[in-house]
């Protein structure tokens, strides 16, 4: 065969090849195109079988026409094997569908409990302002929870704290409030100090929606020298504008607290109404977060700390009271009610 | 402590002060003011005195009668129908006139008087009883017309005669630091420097007093119990209702009034804050009376109508036969002002404080008399407030004065602190004053006076030496004064980084919520028969904490352990319809120390004797998930999936154990029975091995004992654990990493058959121990055989760390571990 009738051939099996692609629709009939093009039988190899009737000449200048045309003809395979690779996954993806809003599966998730969540946050605050949390024990000495705190026996300020006595012994009672664990962290520690506790307190009262015979409180206390009134304030206005998200007007109302000197109440302005008054705070306008004061420098001598050298504020508030105005929790019981329904919103 | 409006507005300049801005100046001047109430109702005129004239029979009514009724010199007396029966003519009664409003006598609504016909006849207006102007005056207790006094002139407006005008009433906090300040007078005396208005005290002069009753004694036999006692004697007393200022007042502030004897004594506690009593003195038995401890055996009727067994700690007043009175407290009944009596002892005193503080307390006595005297009363003003009360009876019972006799003193030393004014700039970072700290202090009865050396000389009052007695005292009332509002808010040095924290309770809380147990807090403080759930669980009663002023029997012992609560909260959820009851708690439980390790001879100032120790534990109630392919269910006869929550719960523990870093392979388990909470062939106790091989108590886990779920009315049988934290916190090692080879790991499964007896851990062990190639070993599955033998499988997972194991390698590894166990258990193996 001569040269023009070679490359003849050679343009007729292209011109075929392509033909065949261009109608091709089916990704498996993609590699019989392959062999019945390029395959060891295939029509282009059969026309470079007729290589060796060329002349020396003929044979490379016809082998590099011969292989581009099969570089091409690969190409082409290539490029239609992607888009027919394409129409397939389309077509597939076009009838996989599900339901999406079929119910989840998987173990239920357990809540953890709101007074677990705020006492978490009120430690995580006051940690952020350098006070680190210590404990002590439920079951308190006398001397702890009111003799070193300035409150004598027979004093009427133990009134307020209806306390649980116990069989152990006469001085034997259940902590009616936290600032017992600061005594006991001052009688170990040295100035400066920074600390607050978190714990359970007890008091002899009637179970009411406000009301139940334990309940928890946090206290921290700060004492170092050059400490004033007004780090206090702002130590504690950092607490409420971090618990509750945004800075909330508040007032320093002086009280009366065995164990610090001045004492002050500290209100906010009602979270629920900002001030104008409504239910939550018996129309005042204020509510009434905690107990504070700079601490009674009887207590400071207690615990061998020189009251002219140093001094120090401390406070105290309840655990339930936070999370109740946090969460807008109305009624304590709820708290300790291990009620599923209630659990299972936190 | 109520305080009337009125009644303050006596000792203060209130004019153009609302009761609501009193209220707010009180409340940041530390006297929290909780409500402001309205006392009274809303009567208006014409409303004036007038006589009886004339009395007529009605025309058409046998029960209501015509009067005629003259209210002024000058105009006609006008004709009022009267239906009560206890007027006559020349009376001076009280007369609503037409567009008078008053109330009606029977539900207290209003009554809006105008011309009227009654029965035929017009009515010009109406004559008034008590109820229909508002006073609820027990004593005054007939249905009649109220009388006024002869004297009284005509055309009077009745409301102002009367004081039936509006008070308004604040609720004052009681502070415990002050008993001055639970009078009118020591409020007003804060009011009046808060508002900065002087403060004015009602003018009034005691008579003269006679000479009768010199031979009555008093006698004090310990003046610490009782520094001071007065004793006034009067005579020839008209015992009747009080003068409706004094009712109305008390009423205002919520007392009850009684005659016009008790009423003034309760008049002068409310406006001085000095407690008094009155005898009737014609009872008491010789005419001394003592102040004394009682006596064992001794008893006393108090007022309140009550027998009261009396101690060496009560504190009372004796005449020479019996206790007439628990002093500071209550008087006796005997000796209690009735309307018979003419004569009377009127006691003013000052008791100790702590001491009737604990005579109230051992009698379950509260009143307004303890409550003031515990508080602390001015020992320089008892005699003061007694003739006030002298001069009160005098003018509204026709009293004569005798003798005032007293025993011990009342004088108060002078105290005075002195105050460095750099205090205010170290505590409080301001600079005050000495004039300043005068201005604020001297309205309150403190005087100041400059020291030479720069310090202040600040005397105190008597009625304040209770509260202020050191610097900080004077510190603080000065800063209160000033206002806490204006102290400069400031932020502590920064100086100070926390300490680590033990986060062992949130990595607990952590692990066991991912795992789908919702947490909750349960009271710690439970029944004794929670305790024992029914007398099921022995307890030692030496070991339990419990107190010994319960106000329930529900809130009486210190738990014990936290099993009973769970079970509890998933009975009261079983009850509300759920069904998948997964719930745990972290908290203490609690214990009296041995009585060997009590010191009981020395008295423990700070050591408890008790233990707290932190446990979690948690349940398992409903259905807990089947997980493919695994399923232990052993011949269980029943056809729940009982034991599959047995290894549910399992599985709990050891995920987290896991998650506390605690490997599982050092976790062991042994079968119990001593546990009462949990069924004897579910339940285990599990044991951390060391590294040394010693075993600790980690905590037990189970099925609840079904005795115990049919008393709490469990409706499935729930599965429980519960885990010593304290231990626990002790074996957390931080996690450190072991190199991950690149190895291949071979697989290889083997199928061991033992007999029944043979615990699953036993074969386990044997084929861990007995080839070091092991990375791990798990059972996969458990078929019983006949013969009472069972067959395990389970996946051996082989790897060398530095080489490809070859097929013939792990096959001798294979053949070592089917020889041990052939040789140790008896075990067939097979393909």
């Amino acid at each position: 065969m001569s040269v023009n009738e070679l490359k003849e051939k050679l343009a007729q099996v292209e011109q075929e090849a392509f033909k065949d692609l261009e109608s091709l629709d089916s990704m498996h009939l993609l590699e019989n195109i392959r062999l019945k093009y390029l395959g060891q039988k295939g029509a282009l190899t059969e026309v470079l079988r007729g290589l060796g009737q060329l002349s020396k000449e003929e044979r490379p200048l016809f082998g590099q026409l011969a292989n581009q045309i099969k570089e091409k003809i690969q190409e082409a395979l290539e490029k239609q094997r992607l888009v027919l690779e394409q129409k397939e996954l389309q077509a597939k993806l076009s009838t996989e569908k599900i339901d999406i809003t079929l119910p989840a599966i998987g173990n239920k998730l357990g809540h953890v409990h709101p007074l677990t969540q705020i006492s978490n946050e009120i430690i995580s605050i006051f940690g952020g302002m350098g006070f680190t949390a210590v404990e002590g024990p439920e079951i308190e000495t006398d001397y702890y929870n009111f003799d070193a705190l300035n409150t004598p026996a027979d004093h009427p300020a133990r009134d307020s704290q209806d306390t649980f006595y116990t069989n152990i012994g006469p001085q034997i009672l259940l902590r009616s409030h936290t600032s017992c664990v600061q005594l006991r962290a001052l009688e170990k520690q040295k100035p400066p100090i920074r600390i607050i506790s978190l714990g359970r307190v007890y008091r002899n009262e009637e179970v009411t929606a406000r009301k139940y015979p334990l309940f928890h409180q946090t206290d921290g206390i700060l004492i170092d020298q050059n400490v004033t009134f007004g780090q206090l304030k702002g130590v504690l206005n950092e607490f409420i504008r971090i618990l509750f998200g945004r800075p909330l007007k508040t007032r320093f109302r002086p009280d009366f607290f065995p164990f610090t000197e001045p004492s002050a109440e500290l209100d906010s302005e009602c979270l629920f109404c900002s001030g104008s008054g409504c239910r939550t705070c018996g129309h005042r306008g204020w509510l009434e977060l905690l107990g504070c004061g700079m601490v009674d420098p009887n207590v400071l001598a207690e615990a061998n700390i020189d009251p002219e050298k140093y001094s120090g504020f401390a406070w105290g508030m309840g655990v339930e009271r936070f999370a109740m105005l946090k969460y807008g929790i109305n009624d304590i019981r709820h708290l300790y009610s291990s009620d599923l329904r209630f659990l299972e919103q936190f | 402590m109520k305080l009337s409006f009125d009644w303050l507005s006596e000792y203060v300049d209130l004019s153009g002060v609302s009761p609501n801005q009193v209220a707010d100046k009180l409340t940041m001047g530390a006297f929290e003011v909780e409500e402001v109430t309205k006392f009274g109702s809303d009567i208006n005129g014409p409303l004036v005195v007038g006589e009886i004239i004339e009395i007529n029979p009605h025309p058409n009514a046998d029960k209501i009668r015509l009067t005629k009724i003259k209210i002024d010199e000058k105009s006609e007396a006008r004709q009022i129908v009267c239906g009560a029966s206890n007027i006559v003519v020349g009376q001076k009664i009280p007369v609503a006139l037409p567009g008078a409003k008053v109330l009606n006598r029977h539900d207290g609504s209003e009554l809006h008087i105008k011309e009227s016909q009654i029965r035929g006849v017009t009515s010009y207006g109406m004559l008034c009883s008590p109820p229909e102007l508002g006073i609820l005056d027990a004593a005054e207790a007939s249905e009649g017309i109220l009388i006024l006094d002869k004297e009284t002139k005509l055309g009077t407006n009745v409301i102002e005669l009367l004081g039936l005008k509006t008070d308004w009433i604040l609720h004052v906090e009681p502070r415990s630091n002050r008993g001055d300040a639970m009078s009118v007078i020591g409020l007003a005396r804060e009011v009046a420097a808060l508002i900065e208005r002087p403060l004015k005290e009602p003018l009034w002069e005691l008579g003269t007093s006679n000479s009768f009753g010199e031979k009555w004694q008093v006698e004090i036999q310990n003046n610490d119990d009782c520094p001071f006692f007065s004793l006034r004697l009067i005579d020839g007393v008209k015992i009747g209702p009080s003068p409706n200022e004094i009712a109305r007042r008390l009423q205002a502030v919520g007392m009850r009034p009684v005659n016009n004897i008790v009423d003034i004594t309760n008049y002068v506690l409310y406006e001085l804050g000095q407690p008094m009593h009155a005898y009737d003195s014609k009872v008491l038995s010789g005419e001394k009376l003592t102040v004394r401890r009682a006596k064992e055996k001794e008893k006393l009727h108090t007022l309140d109508d009550k027998e009261r067994a009396l101690s060496s700690e009560v504190l009372v007043i004796a005449d020479s036969k019996e206790v007439v009175g628990i002093a500071g407290v209550m008087g006796g009944k005997s000796s209690e002002i009735g309307n018979a009596t003419t004569s009377l002892a009127l006691e003013a005193a000052m008791f100790n404080p702590a001491r009737v503080r604990r005579s109230g307390r051992l009698l379950g006595i509260t009143s307004e008399s303890s409550l003031r005297f515990e508080r602390g009363v001015d020992v320089a003003g008892v005699e003061q407030a007694s003739n006030r009360a002298t001069y009160l009876i005098a003018k509204y019972a026709q009293g004569k004065l005798g003798k005032l006799i007293i025993s011990g003193s009342n004088k108060t030393e002078k105290k005075n602190i002195s105050l460095r004014l750099s205090e205010f700039k170290r505590l409080a970072d301001i600079n005050i004053e000495s004039n300043t700290v005068n201005k604020l202090l001297s309205p309150l009865g403190f005087s100041c006076r400059e020291n030479s050396d720069k310090t202040l000389a600040i005397d105190i009052p008597s009625f304040r030496q209770r509260d202020v007695s050191r610097e900080i005292d004077i510190v603080e009332e000065v800063l209160r004064l000033w206002g806490y509002d204006k102290v400069p808010v400031s932020m502590p040095s920064p100086t100070m980084a926390a300490q680590p924290v033990d986060n062992l309770i949130n990595q607990v809380v952590h692990s066991l919520s991912a795992q789908g147990l919702n947490e909750t807090w349960i009271t710690s403080l439970v029944s004794f028969d929670d305790l024992t759930c029914n007398n099921l669980i022995p307890v030692n009663k030496q070991s339990l904490v419990s107190v010994l002023n319960p106000l329930s029997a529900e809130h009486q012992v210190l738990r014990i352990s936290l099993i009973p609560g769970l079970i509890k909260a998933v009975v009261y959820n079983q009850n509300q319809s759920q069904s998948d009851i997964w719930l745990f708690e972290i908290g203490r439980i609690y214990q009296a120390k041995n009585k060997q390790d009590k010191n009981l001879n020395a008295i423990k100032v700070k050591d408890t004797g008790t233990n707290e120790d932190l446990y979690v534990a948690g349940i398992i109630s409903g259905n807990c998930p089947q997980m493919n392919g695994i399923n232990w269910t052993q011949s269980d006869s029943s056809s729940n999936n009982d034991s599959d929550k047995f290894f549910f719960t399992k599985g709990i523990i050891e995920n987290l154990f896991s998650n506390l870093h605690i490997s599982t392979d050092s976790l062991r388990y042994e079968q119990i029975s001593e546990n009462t909470y949990y069924h004897p062939g579910k339940s285990a106790q599990v044991f951390f091995l060391d590294k040394a091989g010693k075993t600790k108590s980690l905590g037990y886990f189970g099925e609840i004992h079904p005795a115990i779920a049919q008393v709490y009315g469990l409706k499935n049988a729930a599965f429980a654990f519960e885990l010593n934290l304290e231990i626990i916190k002790t074996l957390r090692p931080s996690p450190t990493l072991l190199e991950i080879a690149s190895t291949p790991v071979s697989v290889r499964d083997l199928s061991v058959d033992v007999t029944n007896s043979i615990n699953q851990i036993s074969v386990k062990q044997i084929i861990q121990s007995s080839s070091e190639l092991l990375i791990n070993v798990e059972l996969v599955s458990l078929f019983p055989l006949s013969d009472n033998k069972k067959s395990l499988t389970y996946r051996l997972y082989f790897q060398d760390k530095k080489a490809t194991l070859t097929a013939e390698q792990v096959e001798k590894q294979m053949t070592k571990i089917r020889n041990s166990l052939t040789s140790e258990l008896s075990a067939t193996f097979r393909m």
